[in-house]
């Protein structure tokens, strides 16, 4: 189930507004397994148990202002996305990115790289802004307005992501199976960032 | 750019990958969290005490080891022997440091593992200089496996500061 389908009873979300501890842990209960599958999809690896933790304490210290207008579920779920998107603009992962951006243009140097991965290892192979919007708008349902509003840019840059992100899956997916050229091995050896 | 080929997108696909179950202790470490609330204020006033003892160690020692244990420039090294404390007064400041801040969970799977690093590291080098007792260690490599405990006591200061201060915003 995604997160925007899900909602709380009025009777226990006006507690959970409250602080009542009881009714915060059925709020975690109902969320906590479509957000874990969010973020992990968006931040793979172990930060995605901090992101968890992050996201929940920022939406159960913002439970009180949480106006209703728009379902708690898109709200909680703009609450996730936010803190991937603070995780992905750190400066950590922002030097990492730099790694991502060296290995995106070596796999479009040599495209046989990549080919015959299944569905999770292609799509963690997309860089990490790419995987945020294919996952945003294929699974989530957001626009691409939304996106543009989420990250910052501008839709037709939500537009070629998308576009990018789907024509490197399509080839990810469909092609068969084949080990790195001996070139490219060699080049990734010689990288001065090893 | 429009996908040229909409019929294609890897969508579904995307949509049929199974989810994933969240850490069986994420709530337990949510609720610590809650819970160090009421704590801040206190948290807060212990941790400026220790901030202004991070920066009166820092001006009067270098948080840099290497800088004191370098070789002195010609002309001031009667002056800078005197005035580089020893890196066993040194280590027993950053100690009182690591001592003064606040008891805290650990929540944070990142800050975890950086600390229990850092901890078993200096572990290691305390039974290396104790176990030896300095009898099978030459004085060099002694003041060596030293320098490098300081260092390590500097980053585990460093963390469990930041670590600190985060929990209380």
């Amino acid at each position: 189930m995604k997160l925007i389908d899900i909602e709380l009873e009025p009777a226990v979300l006006a507690r959970a507004r409250g602080g009542d501890r009881e009714a915060l842990g059925a709020f975690y209960a109902a969320f906590a397994r479509p957000a874990y599958t969010l973020i992990r999809r968006i931040v793979p690896g172990p930060a995605a148990d901090d992101l968890l933790q992050d996201a929940f304490i920022d939406a159960i210290r913002g439970l009180p202002r949480y106006a209703g207008s728009a379902p708690l579920g898109a709200w909680f779920r703009s609450v996730v996305v936010r803190r991937c998107l603070m995780h992905l603009r750190s400066p950590w992962q922002r030097s990492r990115e730099l790694l991502g951006d060296l290995l995106e243009r070596l796999e479009a140097e040599a495209p046989a790289a990549v080919l015959g991965l299944d569905v999770t290892r292609a799509l963690e192979s997309l860089p990490a802004l790419a995987r945020l919007v294919v996952w945003l708008h294929d699974v989530e349902g957001y626009t691409h307005e939304e996106i543009a509003e989420t990250t910052g840019r501008s839709v037709s840059f939500s537009k070629s992501q998308l576009s990018r992100a789907h024509a490197r899956l399509r080839t990810a997916l469909d092609g068969p199976a084949a080990p790195p050229p001996a070139a490219l091995l060699a080049d990734c050896a010689r990288s001065p960032l090893s | 750019m429009n996908d040229p080929n909409p019929s294609t997108r890897p969508g579904p696909a995307l949509e049929a990958l199974p989810g994933f179950e969240p850490p069986a202790d994420a709530w337990a470490r949510i609720e610590a969290r809650l819970d160090a609330g009421p704590r801040i204020a206190r948290a807060r006033a212990g941790l400026a005490l220790v901030a202004l003892l991070v920066v009166a160690f820092g001006l009067r020692f270098g948080l840099a080891p290497q800088r004191a244990s370098a070789p002195p420039a010609a002309g001031a090294g009667a002056r800078t022997a005197l005035q580089a404390p020893p890196l066993d007064q040194r280590a027993a400041e950053l100690e009182r440091l690591l001592a003064a801040l606040p008891a805290q969970r650990v929540t944070r799977a990142s800050t975890g593992y950086a600390t229990s690093l850092l901890e078993d590291r200096i572990a290691l080098l305390d039974e290396r200089l104790g176990l030896s007792d300095g009898s099978d260690l030459s004085p060099q490599a002694a003041l060596e496996l030293k320098k490098q405990r300081l260092v390590l006591l500097d980053s585990l200061v460093r963390v469990k500061y930041a670590s600190a201060v985060a929990a209380t915003l």
